[in-house]
């Protein structure tokens, strides 16, 4: 299989690029745009948030090419399964996109999904007919709760959200990805191009990535930078890499030596 | 005076100055309708209602719109 002809499916959508983004902590609506577009995503988050009435916002929607691009709004701010799909019903109302990011935080300091209230209400949101994105902890036996829940994907974490640590649950992860039967996407925490190649190669079928871009000297390019990343990482798997060996394995051939 | 409780803070208007509908709330703040969902009372009204939708003191309203976010 070539990467030309390598599409992801996620609830019968088809996508070409495995490489999806983040909207957040741009230093304007502009490099957002020209990041999005460098990144070839197809698959953008945005949040949901009150208006500051007295100082209401640019809107992020604008800048975002929905014919490209699935919208996947996030249930970000929501602490327990309640909050999580009250943020979801106002979402599908504000934009008639079923698509959601399911993401429980109760603790602000790490950022740590709640797998209690995540399966609570990724269980609900399905019922009602959502697409469901859980964002987790690298649990193998959470992702086989939400895949028996029906959702779309499971999503879990490499490292907390914006800590550009990389794959720090990498054993987990091959666990998830070995049980899968819906697509995984390594999100939270890559902070390099590297990191996602790594996720890409270990099997993962996307990745997310926001603040490794967004808070880039140079997020455009940052942006590219993780689009190859993305490719090189799936063409590498798809290639099908040697066995890693205890010993040396020679490449050059062991007979015909000058000096015998 | 009348209030109504906007994002969860209370807003008072003076007498004769209380916005009648949804509508006349979103333009009183400069908002464009398309872009921003609005909850009344824990009920989502879907933009073609906001004219029709006649406010009452006291009410709680949510004004969310999308915003950049991971």
């Amino acid at each position: 299989m070539t990467v030309q002809n390598d599409k992801l499916v996620i609830a019968g959508r088809e996508f070409s690029s495995r490489l999806f983004v983040g909207t957040g902590k741009f230093s304007s609506s502009e490099v957002m745009q020209k990041a999005i577009d460098a990144s070839g995503s197809e698959m953008v988050t945005v949040a949901l948030r009150r208006v500051d009435i007295n100082n209401p916002a640019d809107d992020v929607l604008t800048h975002i090419d929905q014919k490209k691009c699935q919208l996947l709004p996030n249930t970000s701010g929501a602490r327990d399964a309640k909050e999580a799909i009250r943020v979801a019903t106002l979402a599908r109302a504000a934009s008639g996109i079923e698509w959601i990011k399911l993401e429980v935080t109760p603790d602000p300091y790490y950022l740590l999904p709640d797998p209690i209230e995540t399966l609570k209400a990724a269980k609900e949101l399905v019922k009602e007919g959502f697409i469901v994105l859980p964002y987790i902890n690298a649990d193998p036996i959470l992702a086989l709760h939400l895949q028996d829940a029906g959702v779309a994907t499971v999503m879990p974490l490499g490292s907390p959200i914006g800590s550009n640590k990389g794959i720090k649950t990498r054993s987990n992860i091959e666990i998830i990805i070995r049980q899968a039967r819906v697509p995984v996407v390594v999100d939270a925490g890559l902070g390099l191009p590297s990191h996602a190649a790594e996720a890409m190669e270990m099997g993962a079928d996307a990745v997310l990535v926001n603040t490794a871009i967004a808070v880039a000297s140079d997020p455009v390019a940052m942006a590219d930078a993780f689009r190859m990343a993305t490719i090189a990482g799936r063409m590498g798997k798809l290639a099908g890499p040697g066995a890693q060996s205890e010993q040396a394995e020679a490449s050059s051939p062991l007979t015909g030596f000058l000096n015998s | 005076m009348p209030r109504l409780i906007i994002n969860g803070e209370a807003t008072e208007f003076a007498d004769g100055d209380f916005p009648p509908t949804a509508t006349s709330l979103l333009e009183r703040y400069k908002l464009a309708p398309d872009s921003i969902i609005v909850e009344i009372d824990a009920e989502i009204v879907p933009a073609d209602k906001l004219g029709a939708f006649t406010l009452k003191p006291e009410s709680r309203i949510e004004l969310v719109r999308y915003v950049g976010g991971g």
